[in-house]
């Protein structure tokens, strides 16, 4: 082993973990406060990748893509909770099934209309070049998403624990009725947690392009990454979001570089011992 | 003579009628029909007995397929081990998951069955050393048996078919058992019945194991009706699509999971003709099943229907 390419494989797990935690956080947050795990995640980050890729390749504009990404899977989940979850609210099953068949019917549209070969992210030189990280040279762009997960996660507890939105969170986290029984509008809470959570689940898909190259599958193996990221942390719990983003990402890219074949094997063997030791995750609470 | 002995015999004539009518490509999608009916059984046997929806049991037979693959086409193995080989791997496997997920509740235990299948599925084109990646293993063949190649769709058909109605008699005694009324239950009351002093999880892990290996007898017919195994019959798309087949048909009867797969893959073969969107199909048809009818066409409330009465809104 040579430490230059421990090195790297390290930095390419965090670079997954800040993708997977950007994914993992709103979908986290979502179950947490109303049961809802919102399958067509995945197909989100798909529809706001190949839409923002696509505004960057013909604007070059960075930042307008993903913005647009974002906005469009946001779009998406906002309809989605509108016009078809609220009709089965309270269902878990029933709204679990929904979200698959809209994720599959996003999937299988974006197939039609992007066609099935791989897609990269055409950055701006400046991005492109690596950046001396002292112990190494690495990709500026990667460095940033890094940052970026960063500053989410900051923002994110800064919201949850200094603001009357985040203690509404909180509240509606814990105990939905009697939030709402205290005059706390949980439903229209959800709705905004949803929005929030496609939003970041499209931004994800456009910076994550100069990543992993978008193609057919892609939704799927992203929300089996997101599922397992919630699944070791505990659903519902933003701190778990980012401890299983981080294992997940660590995991599976040291596998990757060591053991290809069985990459996913050695994301199972964590998975499987939080299952059996620690049910409801790291830092999920028992119901 | 019982209703239920008539039952059998009708459908027994009516498999015989449409061996007799139906064109080689018609015998074709059936056998594909009547796998993905096992398929969907397998799925119903969860969902409507434990309310439990599994999103691997199409990776259960997709194991059980590989093995075929492997040790039946690469190794030259007899028929007379791959077989019970391959339906032994996918009880296995049922049990493994069968332990992980046992203590989930319904949508995790969605989540968790959708991870570990999907964990399998990237496995079978990661690891191309033993599945063959995205190209498969090919050349799975049934041998010639006192002159009769049973690889002709329509004697397929008489073996597929003979073991789908065992099948499903037997899914139809047990529900009827003592065991599948104690599963009905668990999903009711889970502590009632533990308290009553049933053995809760092994009852629920037995169930899964079944489920297992009903599944894995599907993927025995299915890797043979292909001929190839590749990753595909493991993806999500499939597992929805037994789920879609099963919600079609109303999980929670016996009937339903072979009535949904028929409709679906007639649907299926029809739609192929004019566009390659079937998925999109598939999804629709999931939706508009759970806005509309979530027990499905054979507990839809067709009689109040008709008294112009408003149907009385199920729960799934």
């Amino acid at each position: 082993m040579n430490l230059d390419t421990l090195i790297f494989l390290g930095l390419n797990g965090l670079t997954l973990a800040a993708l997977l935690f950007i994914m993992a956080s709103g979908l986290t947050l979502a179950f947490g406060l109303m049961r809802v795990v919102n399958l067509a995640h995945g197909a989100f980050y798909l529809l706001g990748g190949y839409v923002g890729v696509q505004v960057v390749q013909e604007t070059d504009s960075l930042a307008l893509g993903i913005v647009t990404g974002g906005m469009v899977a946001m779009a998406g989940g906002v309809f989605m909770e509108r016009l078809l979850l609220q009709r089965v609210r309270g269902l878990d099953l029933s709204e679990a099934l929904l979200t698959i068949a809209v994720g599959m019917i996003i999937a299988d549209g974006l197939l039609a209309v992007y066609g099935g070969s791989p897609i990269s992210l055409p950055l701006p030189p400046d991005l492109r070049l690596p950046m001396d990280l002292g112990v190494m040279m690495y990709p500026t762009f990667r460095v940033y998403i890094m940052i970026a997960a960063l500053a989410l996660g900051v923002v994110f507890w800064l919201v949850m624990t200094r603001t009357r939105i985040g203690a509404a969170i909180r509240a509606g986290v814990d105990d939905r009725e009697t939030a709402m029984s205290q005059g706390i509008n949980v439903p229209l809470l959800f709705a905004g947690v949803f929005g929030a959570a496609s939003f970041l689940a499209g931004v994800a898909g456009v910076i994550g392009t100069s990543y992993m190259s978008l193609g057919q599958g892609l939704d799927v193996r992203v929300l089996m990454l997101s599922l397992v990221v919630i699944i070791i942390g505990g659903m519902g719990s933003l701190k778990g979001a980012g401890v299983g983003a981080l294992i997940t990402g660590l995991v599976y890219s040291f596998a990757s570089g060591y053991a290809p074949q069985f990459a996913l094997f050695f994301l199972f063997l964590p998975m499987t011992l939080i299952l059996v030791f620690r049910p409801q995750g790291l830092f999920g609470r028992t119901t | 003579m019982k209703r239920e002995t008539f039952v059998i015999l009708g459908i027994v004539a009516g498999l015989i009628l449409w061996l007799l009518l139906a064109g080689d490509y018609a015998i074709a999608r059936s056998n594909r029909a009547m796998i993905y009916a096992l398929l969907a059984l397998s799925f119903s046997l969860l969902a409507g007995r434990l309310g439990w929806f599994s999103l691997c049991q199409t990776t259960l037979a997709g194991v059980s397929g590989y093995v075929i693959a492997i040790l039946g086409a690469q190794q030259g193995l007899p028929y007379a081990v791959v077989i019970p080989a391959a339906i032994l791997t996918s009880v296995a496997f049922a049990a493994a998951f069968g332990v992980l997920t046992m203590r989930a509740k319904a949508v995790s235990f969605l989540m968790l069955t959708l991870a570990l299948g999907q964990m399998v599925w990237a496995l079978s084109f990661q690891w191309v050393g033993l599945t063959g990646g995205y190209n498969g293993i090919s050349g799975v063949r049934l041998p010639m048996v006192l002159g009769f190649n049973l690889n002709d769709p329509r004697i397929f058909y008489v073996m597929l078919a003979t073991c789908t109605v065992l099948i499903f008699l037997g899914v139809h005694r047990l529900y009827r058992s003592r065991f599948g009324l104690l599963l009905l239950g668990i999903q009711e009351n889970e502590q009632r019945m533990r308290a009553l002093g049933h053995p809760v999880y092994l009852a629920r892990f037995t169930a899964f194991v079944l489920a297992g290996a009903i599944a894995g007898v599907a993927g025995v017919f299915l890797v043979y009706d292909m001929g190839i195994m590749s990753p595909s019959p493991l993806s999500l798309s499939q597992a929805v699509l037994v789920l879609t087949a099963a919600v079609l048909g109303g999980y929670r009867t016996i009937w339903g999971p072979a009535l949904g797969a028929v409709i679906l893959i007639s649907l299926q073969t029809g739609v192929a003709q004019y566009t390659d969107r079937h998925m999109m199909v598939i999804g629709l048809v999931l939706a508009l099943c759970i806005l509309l009818m979530p027990r499905g066409l054979s507990e839809f409330p067709w009689t109040s229907l008709l008294r112009g009465r408003k149907a009385s809104t199920a729960s799934t």
